[in-house]
């Protein structure tokens, strides 16, 4: 079965030069933007349910990537933000490394499957090393989007 | 060789699917068949059934919450992980299961 994750690709929410100090104030920004992108009804809501999960386990997944995430009554529609950061910062991650790409996933509540499939292949996207090589010095939206349609 | 794995986490929209990929991977890596039910946000995926059961060698379960339907695998060894250790490292613990049916 093969989904075609680039539907949900939306530049509104990728950045490459993403500023930030430490793992929180990303989060906080990032969720602003999504909210800033309709993704989100409550930014500071949603950004709650992140932090919660933060909690409970790390997310960052190693070799410089995390996924914060969280399903939330917040999200308007399964969303994912794609962040590079200007500077790595601590994440805890599970290899020890400093995280230096951010990819925030938003579930909705009452999410179709369909779109919760798309954020979960692209979890299952993320443990093959060539899709997170490619997509972490991806410089423009066009590059992420081929990886994307290549329904990898 | 034929193992049967369970992955699940509290939200189940990441964890549950990078796990299940690695796992995938890992048992593969090593020659084995491999079939990997995940129970996310998207409820239970590719379940294992019984038939699956009976002719599975060994089992891993990779959660960090009690999964659904867990007494099914009482007839054949099981190896019980965290999730995050499945996605951070799958081959050693595909490694471990196989040392202790061996």
């Amino acid at each position: 079965m093969e989904i075609n994750l680039s539907t949900l690709i939306d530049e509104k929410v990728i950045r490459f030069e993403f500023p930030g100090n430490d793992k929180n104030e990303i989060i906080k920004s990032i969720a602003a933007l999504m909210y800033e992108a309709g993704k989100v009804t409550d930014k500071d809501k949603y950004a709650e349910g992140v932090f919660e999960r933060e909690r409970e386990c790390t997310t960052g997944i190693g070799k410089g990537v995390a996924i914060p995430h969280c399903k939330s009554a917040a999200v308007k529609e399964a969303s994912f933000a794609l962040i590079k950061l200007k500077n790595s910062v601590e994440w805890n991650s599970l290899d020890g490394k400093p995280v230096s790409y951010v990819i925030m996933l938003a579930a909705p509540d009452n999410g179709e499957d369909e779109h919760l499939k798309m954020l979960s292949q692209l979890a299952r996207n993320l443990m093959d090393d060539d899709f997170v090589d490619i997509l972490t010095h991806a410089a423009t939206v066009e590059e992420i989007e081929k990886l994307f349609m290549g329904g990898r | 060789m034929y193992i049967v794995c369970v992955t699940s986490c509290p939200v189940g929209i990441a964890h549950t699917y990078m796990a299940a990929a690695n796992l995938e991977k890992a048992a593969k890596a090593k020659g084995l068949e491999v079939k990997v039910e995940t129970q996310g946000a998207q409820g239970v995926e590719n379940e294992i059934t019984k038939e699956d059961i009976k002719r599975a060698d060994g089992c891993i379960i990779a959660s960090d919450i009690r999964i659904k339907n867990s007494g099914r695998f009482e007839p054949i060894p099981t190896l019980n992980v965290s999730v995050s250790e499945a996605v951070k490292d799958a081959k050693s613990i595909v490694e471990e299961l196989l040392e202790a049916i061996e």
